[in-house]
């Protein structure tokens, strides 16, 4: 017999409610779990991003790394480079220095020659000469001396800053004093005699810094005699000798020049003489020439 | 390059040279060049100058006086004066120093040493 549809309904309904219960519910589970999976998936992107910005960030810092190691390298040639140039522009500015003292040096020798020649005039040349010792060399006293042959006399011919009245002095004579012993001693051998700038105290010392033969050609004809410097003046220096030389070179030039222009009124003698010197000069050294060729 | 002007007064004609010739190797100053104190106060009446380098012992005015002058003299009573002179005790230079000298230099010179000194008053590097 077939069951009763009511019946054969009313179970089912149940059956199906609590169906679509369990449905409904799995639903709602499916949908929680979708929803977790959605925030996981939403985490693990977040996470997968932190991950990525970092990895990039990290690559980043690599990139930094390497160039601070590239500029770090570049800074240390830069420094090296640097080092170098001061080092050469301190060697440059030694050397500019060096050159400039050498340049003031050679420019008081020019000036001192320049001066001394500058004029025939004995007054002037003997004004040059104490301005040579003065100024220059930083001499306080000093004295010029030429020969008189006549006499065999040293003579004061100009003096500065000397108290006492210098007096001649008769070479090879007895009863000289230290000073004017070791003055003639400088002028008989033609040594010149440069001491300390003090010169000694001992009671037997010469009174005297320096003593310079002076020359005309290889003749003595005089000397130059620095007694005292000034208080500044500690020691000579190298441009003190080298101004030495050059007075004994030239201050007796200078000199005995302007005496013969003196002597002569300034009166400059016919150019003949020149003529003749350059005439028989030039005649001396054919004959030398020719002498040499036929050796 | 800014020029400036000095003046030397000095009645050695040799240390006088040799004062232009420091002053040559700075090529940026012209130089005039005056015998005495009342010649130096000439010069300085007709031209502006930058500078001023007296020796003290000269003829008809010295180097001190020329310096009070100076300080007194409108135009150039700020000029730095550098007093170059054989007198190398103490107190000659306080002396100096004290009537306005700015730089006090004994002689013996050597360029270099004048070169540095007016280089560093008037503030030249």
């Amino acid at each position: 017999m077939p069951k009763d549809p009511g019946d054969s309904l009313s179970f089912p309904r149940e059956t199906l409610v609590s169906v679509f219960k369990r449905g409904a519910e799995l639903t709602d589970e499916l949908l929680r779990e979708n929803e977790r999976l959605r925030t996981k998936l939403a985490a693990h992107e977040a996470e997968n991003a932190n991950l990525r910005t970092q990895l990039a960030s990290n690559r980043a810092i690599d990139d930094l790394l390497k160039r601070i190691d590239s500029l770090e390298s570049e800074r240390k040639q830069l420094l090296a480079q640097v080092s170098k140039v001061e080092e050469d522009t301190s060697s440059f500015g030694e050397r500019q220095a060096e050159l400039e003292d050498e340049l003031s040096k050679l420019a008081n020798l020019y000036i001192a020659s320049f001066q001394l020649h500058a004029t025939l005039l004995p007054d002037r040349v003997i004004r040059h000469l104490k301005e040579l010792l003065g100024q220059l060399i930083g001499s306080r006293t000093h004295a010029y001396y030429l020969i008189d042959a006549r006499t065999n006399t040293l003579v004061p011919v100009a003096s500065e800053g000397v108290s006492n009245r210098l007096t001649p002095i008769r070479l090879e004579s007895q009863g000289l004093s230290t000073t004017e012993a070791a003055i003639e001693r400088a002028f008989m051998t033609g040594v010149p005699f440069v001491g300390e700038a003090k010169p000694s105290e001992a009671a037997d010392a010469p009174n005297l810094a320096a003593c310079i033969p002076l020359r005309v050609d290889e003749r003595l004809v005089g000397v130059c005699v620095v007694f005292t410097l000034l208080q500044q003046k500690e020691r000579f220096s190298e441009v003190d000798h080298e101004l030495f030389k050059m007075l004994g070179a030239h201050a007796g030039t200078a000199l005995v020049s302007s005496m013969f222009y003196r002597q002569a009124d300034g009166v400059i003698p016919p150019l003949e003489i020149l003529a003749k010197e350059t005439q028989s000069s030039n005649e001396t050294a054919r004959a030398e020439g020719a002498s040499k060729e036929a050796q | 390059m800014t020029e400036y002007a000095a003046l030397v007064v000095e009645d050695s004609p040799m240390m006088r040279q040799l004062i232009v010739f420091a002053l040559s190797r700075l090529k940026m100053i012209k130089v005039t060049e005056a015998e005495d104190g009342v010649d130096g106060l000439r010069k300085l009446a007709g031209g502006k100058f930058d500078i001023v380098l007296t020796d003290v012992n000269m003829p008809i005015m010295d180097g001190l006086k020329l310096v009070r002058r100076i300080r007194t003299d409108p135009v150039h009573k700020d000029v730095p004066v550098i007093i170059i002179t054989t007198e190398g005790a103490a107190e000659d230079r306080k002396r100096a120093l004290e009537l306005g000298a700015n730089a006090y230099v004994t002689k013996p010179i050597q360029a270099p040493q004048v070169v540095a000194c007016v280089k560093e008053l008037l503030k030249i590097p």
